[in-house]
Parts: structure tokens; C-alpha cells; sequence
């Protein structure tokens, strides 16, 4: 596959941090405005539950503060999602530390996903959530890159730190459970 | 609901369904939808999942994340003036600490003499603004330094080296130290596009000179 819509997009995104380089801080707003529905719905689906403005927030202030780091080989969105998922990971080492929170397995996906949005009027979304609720965490965090934000499975790949052919396999594997959820 | 056996398509469909693919990959992959009752409600299916999942984005305060955002610096710029500052403000700190031990030295001279009357100096000699400084803030009568002691301050400091970063030096004199200060005050001043400025790079030999 190519980068045709999308790829337009990043372009622009480049040509935003060159302005605010330059000192535009208009082009900041643009950007967060732009991405931080992404990074906000990424965080969520990887764990981000009442810190959601915290991680992406500290996200933003991190990706501004090396954005001379950031070369343009993948897109802005990936690295940011790259730049979310390690600091949620680490916020939740260190509640683990703490002993504040005992992270959430697996197995009790079901009531800490769906407790995200209780109110789900119609019930077509409603069977999806709870199809999406069944995944194990790495199935979800991949499938909702991949069908929810239109990842490649190399973008993926860099973002969970995992190979792209482990990427398609949880893919595959989450979409025969959410089918095999729905036929119920 | 089966799964297409062209698996290659089946990889594709959440890039239709995104719009990333280009015109070529685009037509083979419509062109197989259209005849693949499997593609189509698996192509349904992703689209339906995608408004899902986007339709529960959490709602975030954007211009409360536009203000936490630093303003850019340029990282040649930061890291070259960053380390220079550094090393001038270690040379400041070595300074004030060279400052206490002179003081700590002159000490027992100022006792001394502390007997004498607070007017016994009434041209106080001009001492160094080194010494000068801290005394400012002491309300007690040490504030004229007496000249025994001021006339020590150089003996002083010229017998103690202070070990830095790669070298030694001297402690600073009013000169030298007034020197350092403008130039910390030119490093704050320089624009960003201001990579090196020749103003600033003599700072080591000029602080090493007694
Ligand atoms: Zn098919």
C-alpha cells in the first residue's frame, strides 16, 4: 500500500512544525488540533482511562520539545502514538511501583473497556464495543490502529513495538473473534 | 461471516477504507469487492468498527495543550550555549565559593580589628566587588573591609586553584569576573539563529589569565 490521502496530510504537518520552528504558534494549535483526537482515542484503547488529558498532553510537550528529532520517515501521528503508549507505559510502571494500581488484565478487559462509555445508544455500536471488549489487549491496541486510525502494519509495528508480521497476525486474529462475537 | 480466501484483498480493506491506497491498488481492490459478497460485508464490518471506535474519542482541552507546549529552540544553538553557560555558571558558583573561603580566611584579620570604631574608615578602600558583594547585605561594621585584609585577598587567592573541567584556574579578580558577567549577559542576549559568536569563545584562556 501507499500513503495517498494521508501522505498529503504529513506534508503538512511538516510545513506546520516549520512555522512554528519559525516561531508560528498558530501552527501548534493546528497541529494539536489536528491530532490530538487521534492520540486522546489511542490512549484510551491502550489503557488511558480519567489521565487521558495528562498523557496527551505530556505527549504533545514532549514531541514539541524533540521535535528535532522528528526526521519525517514515519508520520507525525505515529510517532506521537509511539511517544503516548511509552508514557502511559511507564505512568503505569510506576503506580505498579507504588502499589497504587494493579494493572488491568486481560481477562477483565471486558469491564474496564466498556466501562469507558456505558451509554452506547445504538446497540449495533453496542455489540461492537463489547466484541472490541473481548480482545486481548495487544489484539485491540493493534486492531484499533489498524481499522480505527488506518496504520499500515509497519506504522504498527514501530508504534507497539512489535514486527509487522506480528502486527497482522493479532490483526487477523482480533478481526476472527469480533466476527465470530457478532454471529453469536 | 467467512473470511475471503484472497487474503492479499483482505489486508488491503482497512486501507480502502481509510482512503490509503493509491489509484492503481485502489481499482484491483474495488474491482475484487465488487464481485466478493465476503469482501463487501467484511468492508462493512471495518467501516462500521472504524465510526465506533472514533465515535468514542475522549474529549481534550487543546488550548490547554498549546500552552503547555515550549516555545522552539534550536538544538545547535541550546546544546553550544547551554554548555557554555554552564561552565561560565560553574565558574561563577567556584567564584562565590573561592569568595568564602577568602572570606573565611580574612576572618580572624577582621576580627581582629573589630575593636575599631565602625567610622575608624571614613575613605573605606574600594575592595573588589567579589568581596564587596556579600558584605553589602551584613549589617555589621565588616562591611568597610579593612586593608590588611583586602591586601591579603590577592595573596590569597593566587596561591588557590580551583580544579575545572579540564584544566585549572585562578580565582577570578573583579576584572575577570566582570568580564564573565558580560558575558553571560551577551549569551542571554544572542538571537537564536546566533550559532557562535566570537564574543563568547574566549572565555576559558581569559578566566585562566591571573
Ligand atoms: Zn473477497
Amino acid at each position: 500500500m501507499s500513503d495517498v490521502a494521508e501522505g498529503a496530510d504529513e506534508q503538512s504537518d511538516l510545513d506546520l512544525i516549520n512555522r512554528w520552528k519559525g516561531g508560528d504558534q498558530r501552527a501548534a494549535t493546528l497541529l494539536v488540533e489536528r491530532h490530538a483526537g487521534s492520540v486522546a482515542r489511542f490512549a484510551a484503547s491502550v489503557g488511558a482511562k480519567g489521565d487521558v488529558q495528562d498523557i496527551v498532553q505530556d505527549t504533545f510537550v514532549r514531541a514539541f520539545a524533540s521535535i528535532d528529532s522528528f526526521r519525517g520517515d514515519s508520520s507525525l501521528r505515529t510517532w506521537l502514538f509511539t511517544i503516548a503508549r511509552r508514557l502511559l507505559l511507564d505512568l503505569r510502571r510506576s503506580e505498579r511501583r507504588r502499589g497504587a494500581q494493579v494493572e488491568v488484565q486481560d481477562g477483565d478487559a471486558v469491564t474496564e473497556y466498556d466501562a469507558l462509555d456505558s451509554v452506547v445508544a445504538d446497540e449495533t455500536r453496542q455489540r461492537m464495543h463489547l466484541a472490541m471488549a473481548r480482545l486481548s489487549k495487544t489484539q485491540r491496541e493493534v486492531f484499533t490502529l489498524r481499522v480505527g486510525e488506518g496504520l499500515s502494519y509497519k506504522e504498527i509495528a514501530a508504534v507497539a513495538d512489535t514486527t509487522e508480521g506480528a502486527a497482522r497476525v493479532h490483526y487477523h486474529n482480533a478481526m476472527r473473534a469480533i466476527k465470530e462475537f457478532l454471529d453469536e | 461471516m467467512n473470511d475471503c480466501p484472497n487474503a492479499d484483498v483482505r489486508d488491503l480493506l482497512p486501507d480502502l477504507v481509510h482512503a490509503r491506497l493509491d489509484a492503481g491498488t485502489r481499482g484491483m481492490v474495488d474491482a475484487h469487492v465488487a464481485g466478493c459478497a465476503d469482501c463487501r460485508e467484511e468492508l462493512a464490518l471495518l467501516r462500521d468498527m472504524s465510526a465506533t471506535l472514533r465515535s468514542r474519542t475522549p474529549q481534550v482541552d487543546v488550548a490547554g495543550i498549546v500552552a503547555a507546549i515550549p516555545a522552539h529552540r534550536a538544538p545547535v544553538r541550546r546544546s553550544w550555549v547551554g554548555w557554555r553557560t554552564a561552565a561560565a555558571i560553574t565558574m561563577i558558583a567556584a567564584g562565590g565559593s573561592s569568595v568564602v573561603m577568602l572570606r573565611h580566611d580574612i576572618a580572624p584579620v577582621t576580627d581582629s580589628l573589630a575593636v575599631l570604631p565602625a567610622v575608624a574608615s571614613p575613605e573605606p578602600v574600594s575592595p573588589s566587588p567579589i568581596t564587596q558583594k556579600p558584605r553589602a547585605s551584613q549589617p555589621v561594621p565588616s562591611v568597610k573591609p579593612v586593608a590588611p585584609a583586602v591586601q591579603r585577598a590577592p595573596a590569597v587567592s593566587n596561591e588557590r586553584e580551583l580544579a575545572m573541567a579540564g584544566g585549572t584556574m585562578h580565582d577570578l579578580n573583579e576584572k575577570e569576573l566582570a568580564s564573565l558577567l558580560r558575558d553571560i549577559e551577551k549569551m542571554d542576549a544572542m538571537p537564536s539563529a546566533d550559532v557562535e559568536s566570537p564574543a563568547i569563545a574566549p572565555i576559558s584562556p581569559r578566566v585562566r589569565t591571573p
